[in-house]
C-alpha cells in the first residue's frame, strides 16, 4: 500500500505541475534552453564525435564494470545480467511499436501517470495514448511476475511510513513534472541517445538518491565509526 | 551469546535494511537476530549487507506468503 501512496502522490505532483498550480514554475524553469548549431543538445553534437564512437565506449566501460562486479548470492529471479539485457531490448523495441500508433518516443513512466490522471480526472480520452497502455501492461506483467515467484502480497506499513510515502511521491512527482521525465524515461530513452539533458536528469536523480541514502544510513554509518573508533 | 528478533513486516525498501542495520547494532558480538521481512527484494539486501559487514548468515528461510526469516550472527 506504500507504493500506492507514492503513486497516487506521484501522480498529483506531475499534474499540479504539469497544468496545474505549479505550471508557472515549469514554464520558467523550462525557459532556458541550450542548443548546439539549433539541434537538441546531445553529448556527441557537444564533443563533435561519431554517436557510434560514444556507444562503443559505453558497451566496453558498462561490460568491465559489470564483469567485475560480484555476483549476488542471494539473488532469487533473473540476473542483473540478464534483466539489463530484456530492459535493454524492451527500450528499443518500444521506439518502433510506439511510431505505430504515431507516437515517436521510448519508454516513459512520467508521461502516462499525467495522461491517465488526467484522463481520469477531466474525461479528456485524447490523454490517452501508447504508453497509457504500456503503463498498464507494466503493472499487469509485474503483478503476474511478483505472483508466480510467490512475492505477492497486500502489504501496508504503519501511517508514518504512508505519510512519508505521500510526501516522497508527491516530491518525485513534482520533480518529474518540472523535469518532464524520470529515471525511466531519461534514464533508458534519453541517455542512450545521448541527450545533454538526459544526462543532466540522470546524474541529478542520482545525486538525489545518494542525498537520500545518506540522510537515512548515514546516521547509522557514523554509529558505527565511532563505535569503531571507541573500540580501538 | 543472546537470541533477538525483528519483525519488519509492512516496511518498505529500504527500510527493512535501516532497521536491521539499526538493531545489529544495538548487539554484542555473537547475539543473533532474527529478522521477518515480507518485502522480496530486501530479502537479498539484507543477506548482502550482512556478508559485506562480516556478520554470519545463518539462515535465510522462505516461510511462503511472501515472507522471508534471515537470521544473522553479529561479527
Amino acid at each position: 500500500m506504500g507504493s500506492v501512496v507514492a503513486l497516487l502522490g506521484f501522480a498529483f505532483g506531475v499534474t499540479m505541475t504539469s497544468g496545474g498550480v505549479l505550471e508557472p514554475v515549469q514554464t520558467a524553469l523550462r525557459s532556458w534552453v541550450i542548443e548546439i548549431d539549433g539541434e537538441v543538445a546531445t553529448l556527441d553534437l557537444f564533443l563533435r564525435v561519431n554517436p557510434w564512437l560514444l556507444v562503443a565506449g559505453c558497451v566496453a566501460a558498462g561490460g568491465w564494470w559489470l564483469l567485475r562486479s560480484p555476483a549476488g548470492g542471494y539473488q532469487r529471479g533473473w540476473s542483473w545480467a540478464r534483466t539489463g539485457i530484456v530492459i535493454g531490448l524492451i527500450a528499443t523495441l518500444a521506439w518502433p511499436i510506439s511510431t505505430l500508433t504515431g507516437r515517436e518516443y521510448g519508454l516513459s513512466i512520467t508521461e502516462p501517470i499525467r495522461a491517465i490522471a488526467a484522463f481520469l480526472l477531466t474525461g479528456d480520452a485524447e490523454q490517452i495514448t501508447w504508453s497509457s497502455f504500456m503503463y498498464l501492461g507494466l503493472i499487469a506483467g509485474a503483478f503476474l511476475a511478483a505472483r508466480s515467484h510467490g512475492e505477492f502480497a497486500w502489504r501496508a506499513p504503519g501511517a508514518q511510513r504512508l505519510l512519508q510515502a505521500l510526501g516522497g511521491g508527491l516530491m518525485m512527482g513534482v520533480g518529474a513534472g518540472i523535469a518532464g521525465g524520470c529515471n525511466i524515461g531519461y534514464g533508458l530513452t534519453g541517455v542512450p541517445l545521448f541527450g545533454l539533458s538526459s544526462l543532466t536528469a540522470t546524474i541529478s536523480i542520482v545525486l538525489g538518491v545518494w542525498a537520500g541514502a545518506y540522510m537515512l544510513f548515514g546516521s547509522v554509518a557514523f554509529e558505527r565509526r565511532v563505535r569503531d573508533a571507541q573500540r580501538a | 551469546m543472546a537470541q533477538y528478533s525483528l519483525d519488519v513486516t509492512g516496511e518498505i525498501c529500504p527500510y527493512p535494511l535501516i532497521l536491521t542495520r539499526k538493531e545489529m547494532g544495538k548487539l554484542q558480538t555473537g547475539d543473533q537476530l532474527a529478522v521477518t521481512v515480507d518485502y522480496a527484494k530486501s530479502a537479498e539486501d539484507i543477506p548482502r549487507w550482512a556478508k559485506e559487514e562480516g556478520h554470519t548468515i545463518l539462515a535465510v528461510r522462505e516461510r511462503g506468503g511472501s515472507q522471508w526469516e534471515i537470521v544473522l550472527e553479529k561479527a
